[in-house]
Formats: C-alpha cells, sequence, structure tokens
C-alpha cells in the first residue's frame, strides 16, 4: 500500500524534519502516528498525501514509484485517498452538503447519485441537522466532521487523518474513531496522526511514534 | 444570477471567483478593450471600403482639359468648338481608350456651383472643357506621348490621371488602416494583459480553494475549468457592453455624417459586413479572455506539486 525508504524531508533551505523514515503500511492496517507537536507529523502525511516532495529516498505509494510517476498522473492517485486536515480546509462559500460533495463532483459521480450519498453521511457524522448551513456557521467540532465526511465519502483506499479528533469532545472523539474502524474494516488503510495518547490507549492498534524527524514503531495502543 | 449560471454551465463554482472584487471592475475594463478595438475595426474596414470605392470610381478613368479659347463667352458649345472636335478625334483613335466624352455644360455648372454660386456670372468665367475618357487599362497606353500629341494639336491641354493622385491618397489611407490595426492588436495585447494580471491575483485569493481541490485529486483541466468558465462569462459580458458602446457611437457619427452631406466628405455609412464582425467581438473576447485565463492558471497550477 505504501512504502517509505530513508526519506528526508525540508522545507526549503530549512533542517531536515524528517530523517531517514522507514515504514511501510500492509493494506487494510490501521496505525496511529504520534509525537510531539513540530515532531513532523503532518510533513509526514503531507508526503504521502502526495502535497510534498521528499528531498531524499523512495516513496512507493499504490505499488508506483512516486519520484518517476509523471505529474498526470497523479490526481488519479490522489482520488484514491481521503485526507482529514489538520486545518479542515473547507470550502466556506460552499455547505455542508456541497463541501462533502465535491471530491465526488472532482471525480465526475452523476449528479443524481450524490445528494444522497451526501446526506447520508452527514448524518452518520451527526451533522443531518445542517446539511446546508456554510462552515463558517459551524463550531470547530462541526467543521471537523464535515471534514471527516469528506475524507471519506469516496470510500478511499487509504485514509489519512491530521488530528481529526482536536476540536471535539471525547465521547464525540470516540464516535469518530469507530467510524473510521468501520471504514477499516471494509478495507480501508487507516493513518491517524493524534497527540492524544489518551485516545490511542483505547484501541489495539500499532503506533508510530515521530520525535525529532525520526520514526519508530513503538507497540500497540493498549499497551502503552 | 445563480440560476442562470446553474442553467448555463451545469453547476456552481468551486472557486468563488464571481465574489472577488476584481471581477466587479474587470468587466468594465474588458468592455473598453472591446469598445476601442470596435472603433479600430470600423476605421479600418471604413477606410478599405473607401480605398474599394476610389479605386472601383476611378480605375477607368482619365480627365483631359481643354483651356477656353480666347474669345468664347456665353454662347460657347461643344458643337461649336472646332478644338474639341480635333482633341476628342485624337483621343478616339487610341486603340486603349473606350469613349471621350466632353463634359455638359449644366454638369459643369453643378461642379463649380458651390464656389461660384448658380447666377449667370459663372458663365462670363472662361472656364476649361473637362473630356471625360474611358480607357482599357489592360491595353498600353503611352500618357507622356499622348500629351505631347494633344498639346501640339491644342496647347495648353492636360491630361489628369486620376490613378496618379489617388495613389497618395491611397498611401495616405492604407496608413491609417495600418495604424488602426495596430491600435486594434495592441487593444487586444493590453486586454489579454489585464486578464493574465486579475487571474493571477484571483489564483492567489483563492489558493487556499485550489489547494484543496488540487489535493482532493482534481486535474490541472478541472480547476482551470474553474477559472474558465467564470472568465468566459467575465469577457462576454465586457464584449456586450463594449459592443453596446461602440453601437451608440457609430450611430451617432452615421447620424452627423448624414447632416453634413457634403460631396467633399467621403460618404461614411457602416456596411452589414462591418456590423457582422463587430456582432462577433463579444464572442471573441470571451474566448480571448477564456483562453488567457486558462493559461494562466495552466502555469500557475505546474508549480504545485
Ligand atoms: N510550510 C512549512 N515551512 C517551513 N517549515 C515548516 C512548514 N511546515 C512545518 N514546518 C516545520 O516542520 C517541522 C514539523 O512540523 P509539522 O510537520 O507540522 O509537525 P507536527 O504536525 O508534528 O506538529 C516544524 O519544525 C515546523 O516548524
Ligand atoms: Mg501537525
Amino acid at each position: 500500500m505504501i512504502r517509505f525508504e530513508n526519506v528526508g524531508m525540508r522545507y526549503g533551505n530549512g533542517p531536515e524534519v524528517l530523517r531517514d523514515v522507514n515504514f511501510s503500511l500492509e493494506p487494510g492496517s490501521f496505525h496511529f502516528l504520534t509525537g510531539p507537536s513540530g515532531a513532523g507529523k503532518t510533513s509526514l502525511l503531507r508526503l504521502m498525501y502526495l502535497s510534498a516532495r521528499p528531498s531524499r529516498g523512495l516513496i512507493n505509494l499504490f505499488g508506483r514509484d512516486i519520484a518517476t510517476t509523471p505529474r498526470q498522473d497523479l490526481p488519479a492517485l490522489r482520488r484514491r485517498i481521503g485526507v482529514v486536515f489538520q486545518e479542515f480546509r473547507l470550502l466556506d462559500h460552499l455547505s455542508a452538503l456541497d463541501n462533502v460533495a465535491l471530491p465526488l463532483r472532482i471525480a465526475g459521480v452523476p449528479e443524481s447519485q450524490i445528494r444522497t450519498h451526501v446526506a447520508e453521511l452527514l448524518s452518520w457524522v451527526g451533522l443531518a441537522d445542517y446539511v446546508q448551513s456554510r462552515p463558517a456557521t459551524l463550531s470547530g467540532g462541526q467543521q471537523q466532521r464535515i471534514a471527516i465526511a469528506r475524507a471519506l465519502i469516496s470510500r478511499p483506499k487509504l485514509l489519512l487523518a491530521d488530528e481529526p479528533t482536536g476540536n471535539v469532545d471525547n465521547a464525540i472523539a470516540m464516535r469518530l474513531l469507530y467510524l473510521f474502524e468501520e471504514l477499516n474494516r471494509m478495507g480501508t488503510t487507516v493513518v491517524i496522526a493524534t497527540h492524544n495518547e489518551g485516545l490511542i490507549s483505547r484501541f489495539d492498534y500499532p503506533v508510530l511514534r515521530l520525535e525529532d524527524g525520526e520514526l519508530n514503531m513503538i507497540g500497540y495502543g493498549s499497551t502503552l | 444570477m445563480h440560476m442562470v449560471r446553474t442553467f448555463l454551465f451545469g453547476r456552481r463554482y468551486d472557486v468563488p471567483l464571481d465574489q472577488d472584487s476584481g471581477s466587479k471592475v474587470l468587466p468594465w475594463i474588458i468592455a473598453l478593450m472591446v469598445y476601442l478595438a470596435s472603433l479600430s475595426l470600423t476605421a479600418t474596414m471604413t477606410v478599405s471600403g473607401l480605398i474599394g470605392q476610389w479605386n472601383a470610381d476611378v480605375a477607368g478613368t482619365l480627365t483631359v482639359q481643354v483651356p477656353p479659347a480666347h474669345n468664347e463667352g456665353r454662347e460657347r458649345s461643344i458643337e461649336t468648338d472646332p478644338r474639341l472636335k480635333r482633341i476628342i478625334a485624337i483621343l478616339q483613335a487610341q486603340p486603349a481608350i473606350q469613349s471621350a466624352t466632353p463634359l455638359p455644360q449644366d454638369q459643369m455648372d453643378a461642379l463649380m456651383a458651390p464656389w461660384l454660386g448658380t447666377g449667370d456670372f459663372s458663365r462670363e468665367l472662361p472656364m476649361p472643357w473637362l473630356i471625360d475618357v474611358e480607357i482599357d487599362r489592360t491595353q498600353p497606353l503611352d500618357l507622356d506621348n499622348l500629351g505631347m500629341q494633344l498639346d501640339s494639336t491644342v496647347p495648353g491641354v492636360t491630361i489628369e490621371d486620376h490613378q496618379v493622385w489617388l495613389k497618395d491618397l491611397i498611401v495616405f489611407a492604407r496608413s491609417i488602416e495600418v495604424i488602426a490595426l495596430l491600435i486594434l492588436f495592441l487593444v487586444t495585447l493590453a486586454g489579454v494583459t489585464v486578464v493574465v494580471f486579475s487571474t493571477r491575483a484571483g489564483f492567489d485569493i483563492h489558493r487556499n480553494v485550489v489547494e484543496a481541490l488540487h489535493m482532493m485529486g482534481a486535474t490541472d483541466a478541472y480547476i482551470a475549468g474553474q477559472f474558465q468558465t467564470h472568465a468566459f462569462g467575465v469577457g462576454l459580458r465586457g464584449g456586450l457592453i463594449g459592443l453596446g458602446m461602440a453601437l451608440v457611437t457609430l450611430l451617432v457619427a452615421t447620424y452627423f455624417a448624414a447632416q453634413i452631406n457634403s460631396t467633399l466628405m467621403p460618404s461614411f455609412s457602416p456596411s452589414w459586413l462591418l456590423y457582422l464582425c463587430l456582432a462577433f467581438m463579444p464572442l471573441a473576447s470571451a474566448v480571448i479572455t477564456m483562453y488567457a485565463a486558462r493559461a494562466t492558471v495552466m502555469r500557475n497550477l505546474n508549480a504545485l506539486p
């Protein structure tokens, strides 16, 4: 599904924020990615969802070497990845429904199939009453759930979530994690970056830890 | 507005370009460009129409001018002037000359009326005779030789080849035409530049949205399509406004040209071809705006990973 070999990354001419990162994720796996703020979690996810290029090393995604993949093939790869951005990146001029529908429209799904799908998923994340609301009129937690619904709507092969429970209380956080588990059971590979160690310990999934730009597998959630 | 857009383009924009302050000004700038372009086009087509008209009018004609006899007065006539007969005979002997007809006195009077009035006074003045000569330009005609022959028959006879002064006039008209075309080109260039910069500004304003779309797997063509559709609308709106202003100007100009009603002024009556070309201006403006926006966005997108 995804393999990193000796990956290093720097912003501009700055220091390496990721150093010699090696790991591989099996299809259908579920991982937590943790580490202190500034450790490089977001940077690592950006490499995975092809929004940044490594400064060295090899990244293999869906069996393709990213460095040699032509640029025009990248959108199709990105469409197989669902991303929950740390800062949501919702489109403020669109309703919750249109935001969540966006990946389907980009993929060219017929309009007739979009509406019911989207409404269904929005009620799944507890936003049935906010289908026509603009993101700016909603709370941080509600916006986060729109962002999650948008990442899930196209049933991605790989789901990358950057602090997806950062703005919700524990009850909703658990509920969202059950949603990710549900998706994982249907075959999606899931990576969740979070510094909420309490949450991690309530699940029995492998945990990757980033510290000073180096990545280590540190065990399973419930044993930490 | 939203209904119309949905009707025209299937759905709303993912990139909210219509909310930019720039997109309220841009149609007016484009309108101004289209207005100037329309006037340049009008100038070009009118001048080239005039050149064609002049050419057709004088292409096959010469005027031979015979000075008045010393003693002629009130009772002069074509029939009684033997010199005229001799000149006409020489002219008609040339193979290249198809006809030679003296201008009748009443036509002479009409020609002179604006300067001399219509009174008997004009009859008192010694006037040259004018002979309209129709020639076939495909046959050789040595004008210098003919001129000398005529001059030795009746001293003071001159041949006026309209082609000569027309040539100068045409050079002048052509230079107006070239300048107008140059203005058309520069205005288009300026318009494209404005669109490129405003698209680049729009791209920067909406960089967040663009990047979000990009990371959701939107192709460059999809994202460019958003800008392009919007740009087409802006170009079309600007083009229609500009065309409207140009038509008003043309109507006013046509009205005043008709009021002047002078034989000295070339007639100004826009042709249907001009109107047809002008009718295409909004579409041309929309298409040019669209492609300028597309090219700009595609270039900027290329910088994304
Ligand atoms: N766009 C950027 N430009 C320059 N430096 C950045 C940028 N984004 C992150 N960094 C730096 O990279 C390091 C890792 O940041 P980040 O990946 O956001 O960590 P985390 O998500 O674990 O908090 C930090 O030192 C941060 O300052
Ligand atoms: Mg982060």
